[in-house]
C-alpha cells in the first residue's frame, strides 16, 4: 500500500519541481533581456 | 459501485474563466507584438529563444488533451502500469530524438521547416510528402483539440458542444494570429506553469479525497492479475510496443516540434529536450493515475467511454476552485497544441508553399509571406471547426498520417548523415512503405500463410530498425547495427506466428522497415556525393538583414547586443 501510494504521488512531486526549474530559468532570462535592453522573445 | 454526485459551472462562471484564460494570454501576446512583424520572427522567433520559455514550449507542444486523457484511460484499462505505457514511451521520444535535433540545427542554422530541409536536400517531391503530411496531422490535431474543448465544456456547464468549439477556437486565434509563433511560445509557457501547477495539487487531492490509500485495499478486488502487475505483457503490447513506434514517427515528422527545434538557441537543444522529457512524462503518467485510482474505486464512465474518466473524476471529487484549475489545465493543454498547430501550418504554407514554390526563395516577399500565413491561420481555424461540428471518426485519417511519418523516419534522417541518398530512394521509400503498410494495417490481406510470415519478417526488421535507430543518434552507426541485429535476433522467436494478432503494432514497423530497406538499396550504389554545407545556403532567412535588424532593435532601445543576423540564405 505504501509502496502504491508513492508510486502515485511521486509524479504529482516531480512535476512541482518541473515547475519551479523551468519558472526560475524564465524569469532569469526576462531578468537578463531587461537589463540588456533585449526583447525576451 | 455508485459514481458520486458530479458538480460543474454556471454559464456566468465558464465565461469568466474563459475570459481570464484567453484574455489573459491575448494580453500577454500583444507585449511582444510587434507592427510590423518580420516573416522570420513569425516562424521561428529568430532562432535564438531561451531555456525557460523553449523547455515549457516543448513540453506544452508534446502535451494535447488526448495525453491526459489517454494516459488515464491507459491506467483505467491496464491497470498500474497503464499510465507508464503511455506517458514513459512518449516521454523518452523526445530524449531520443535531441541528438537528431542537434545534427538537423547542425546542418540548417536558419532553416523554418523540416520540409524547407527536405527541399535543400532533395527537391521538391520529399518536400511535399513532409508539408502534406504536416498540413492533415496539424488540422487534425487542431481539430481534435477544439473537439476536446467543446466537449469538456458542455460537459461542465450550460454551453452545448458547439459553443464550445467555437470558444477554444476563437480563443486560440484571437492570441496566435497577429504574432504567429512568438505568441505561440510565450504563451505556451504561461499555459504549462499553469497545466504543471494544477497537476501538482489536482492528483494529490483527488488520492486523498476518493479515500486512498486505504481504497488500494478495499478496491483490490476490482483489478484483473494483469492490470494489479506493474510489469504486464497485456499492458506492453496492446499500448506501449505500438505507441513506441508510433510516437517515434511523431516526434521526427511533426513541425510542430521540428519548429521548437530551428527556434531555440543551438547550444540550449539538449537542456531543452532533456526538461521537456522529464515534464512531458511525469506530467501524463501523474495524470494517468486518475485512472488508476478510477479503476481502484470502480468507477464507471458514462456510456462506458474511458475518455470521460478525467473529466466525470475531476467533476466527482474536486471542489469548485480545484475544478477551476482543471478547467484550465484542460484548455491549456489543448489551446497550447492548437497554437502550435497553427504556427506550423502557416510557416509550412509560408516557407513550402509560397516561399520555396510559389514564389520561389529569392523572390519571395516577407510582407506577403506574412499574409500568407494569418490568412492560413483563419483558413485552418474556420475547417477544423467545421470538421470538429461534424464529429467525423479521425482515427483512420490519423493512423494514415503516422504511417505517413513512420515511413519518412528513416528516409528522413539518414538524409541529414549519408551523403547517398538521392531524392528518387527518398520518395520510392515513402511510396513503398505506405503500399505495404495500408493493406497490412487495415486486414486487407489474409495474414495466414507464406504472406504472414514475409510481413513478420519485415515487422522484425523493423523492431530492429527503431531501437537501431535510437541507438545511432546517440552512440553512431556501429552500435546502432549490433543493437538493431541483437534486437531483431532476439524478437525473432516470440514475433514469427504472434506479430500476425496485432496488426497495428505490425503495420507501423512494417512502415519502417520497407522504408529503410528501399531507401537503403537504392542509395548505396548511387554517385551522389552531397554537400551538406548547402543546405545552410539554401534554406535561410527570408527576411532582408537591415530589416531584421530594425526589428531586433525596435523594441530594444537599439542598445547593445543586437541580434544581427551572421548569414542569409
Amino acid at each position: 500500500m505504501l509502496a502504491l501510494t508513492i508510486y502515485v504521488l511521486a509524479w504529482p512531486v516531480v512535476v512541482a519541481g518541473v515547475a519551479i526549474f523551468i519558472g526560475r530559468a524564465f524569469i532569469i532570462e526576462a531578468r537578463a533581456a531587461k537589463r540588456n535592453g533585449h526583447p525576451l522573445i | 459501485m455508485n459514481n458520486p454526485e458530479t458538480v460543474g459551472f454556471s454559464a456566468l462562471i465558464i465565461v469568466l474563466l474563459l475570459v481570464l484564460f484567453y484574455g489573459g494570454t491575448f494580453f500577454v501576446s500583444t507585449k511582444i507584438g510587434q507592427k510590423n512583424e518580420n516573416a522570420d520572427g513569425y516562424m521561428t522567433a529568430g532562432n535564438k529563444i531561451g531555456f525557460g520559455i523553449s523547455a515549457a514550449s516543448m513540453t506544452a507542444t508534446w502535451i494535447w488533451a488526448s495525453s491526459m486523457y489517454a494516459s488515464a484511460a491507459s491506467g483505467y484499462t491496464y491497470g498500474i502500469s497503464g499510465p507508464i505505457h503511455y506517458g514513459l514511451w512518449g516521454a523518452l521520444m523526445i530524449l531520443f530524438i535531441y541528438p537528431f535535433g542537434k545534427r538537423i540545427r547542425k546542418v540548417a542554422p536558419k532553416a523554418h521547416t523540416l520540409a524547407e530541409v527536405m527541399h535543400a536536400r532533395h527537391g521538391r517531391s520529399s518536400q511535399l510528402m513532409l508539408a502534406g503530411s504536416n498540413i492533415v496531422g496539424s488540422v487534425i490535431s487542431l481539430m481534435s483539440n477544439f473537439i476536446a474543448g467543446g466537449v469538456l465544456i458542455s460537459m461542465l456547464s450550460p454551453f452545448n458542444f458547439i459553443q464550445g468549439v467555437l470558444a477554444v477556437a476563437g480563443g486560440v486565434l484571437l492570441y496566435t494570429l497577429w504574432s504567429g509563433f512568438r505568441a505561440s511560445v510565450l504563451t505556451d509557457f504561461m499555459q504549462v506553469m499553469a497545466m504543471l501547477g494544477a497537476v501538482a495539487i489536482i492528483v494529490p487531492f483527488i488520492f486523498f479525497a476518493a479515500g486512498f490509500p486505504a481504497a488500494f485495499e478495499t478496491g483490490a478486488g476490482n483489478l484483473s492479475a494483469q492490470q494489479s502487475n506493474f510489469f504486464s505483457s497485456e499492458a506492453f503490447l496492446n499500448q506501449g510496443a505500438p505507441y513506441i513506434a508510433a510516437v517515434l514517427a511523431y516526434a521526427i515528422g511533426n513541425q510542430t516540434i521540428a519548429q521548437r527545434l530551428f527556434a531555440v538557441r543551438e547550444d540550449l537543444i539538449k537542456p531543452t529536450f532533456i526538461t521537456a522529457t522529464i515534464g512531458y512524462g511525469a506530467m501524463v503518467i501523474g495524470v494517468g493515475m486518475i485512472g488508476v485510482l478510477a479503476l481502484y474505486l470502480g468507477f464507471e464512465p458514462t456510456d462506458g467511454n474511458v475518455n470521460n474518466i478525467i473529466p466525470e473524476m475531476a467533476m466527482s471529487y474536486l471542489p469548485g476552485i480545484l475544478l477551476a484549475l482543471f478547467f484550465v489545465m484542460i484548455i491549456g493543454a489543448l489551446s497550447s497544441t492548437a497554437d502550435s498547430d497553427l504556427a506550423a501550418l502557416s510557416s509550412i504554407m509560408m516557407a513550402d508553399v509560397y516561399g520555396q514554390n510559389v514564389a520561389g526563395k529569392k523572390k519571395a516577399n516577407p510582407k506577403t509571406m506574412l499574409l500568407v500565413g494569418r490568412i492560413t491561420m483563419i483558413v485552418a481555424t474556420v475547417l477544423a471547426v467545421c470538421l470538429a461540428s461534424l464529429q467525423l471518426n479521425i482515427l483512420d485519417l490519423l493512423v494514415f498520417v503516422g504511417a505517413l511519418w513512420g515511413a519518412l523516419v528513416f528516409p528522413v534522417l539518414a538524409s541529414f548523415y549519408w551523403k547517398k541518398v538521392t531524392n528518387k530512394a527518398f520518395t520510392a521509400a515513402v511510396l513503398a512503405a505506405l503500399a505495404v503498410f495500408i493493406p497490412v494495417r487495415f486486414d486487407l490481406i489474409p495474414m495466414v500463410g507464406f504472406t504472414a510470415i514475409v510481413i513478420e519478417l519485415l515487422a522484425i526488421l523493423g523492431i530492429g530498425i527503431v531501437l537501431g535507430l535510437m541507438s545511432f543518434g546517440f552512440f553512431g552507426l556501429r552500435p546502432a547495427l549490433i543493437v538493431g541485429t541483437i534486437a531483431s535476433l532476439v524478437a525473432a522467436p516470440f514475433c514469427f506466428g504472434f506479430l500476425r494478432d496485432y496488426t497495428t503494432l505490425t503495420a507501423s514497423l512494417v512502415a519502417y522497415s520497407v522504408s529503410t530497406l528501399i531507401c537503403y538499396f537504392m542509395s548505396f550504389r548511387s554517385k551522389e556525393d552531397f554537400d551538406f554545407a548547402v543546405i545552410a545556403e539554401r534554406a535561410g532567412d527570408f527576411d532582408p538583414v537591415e530589416e531584421l535588424i530594425s526589428t531586433a532593435t525596435s523594441g530594444a532601445d537599439k542598445t547593445e547586443g543586437t541580434n544581427t543576423p551572421k548569414g542569409k540564405g
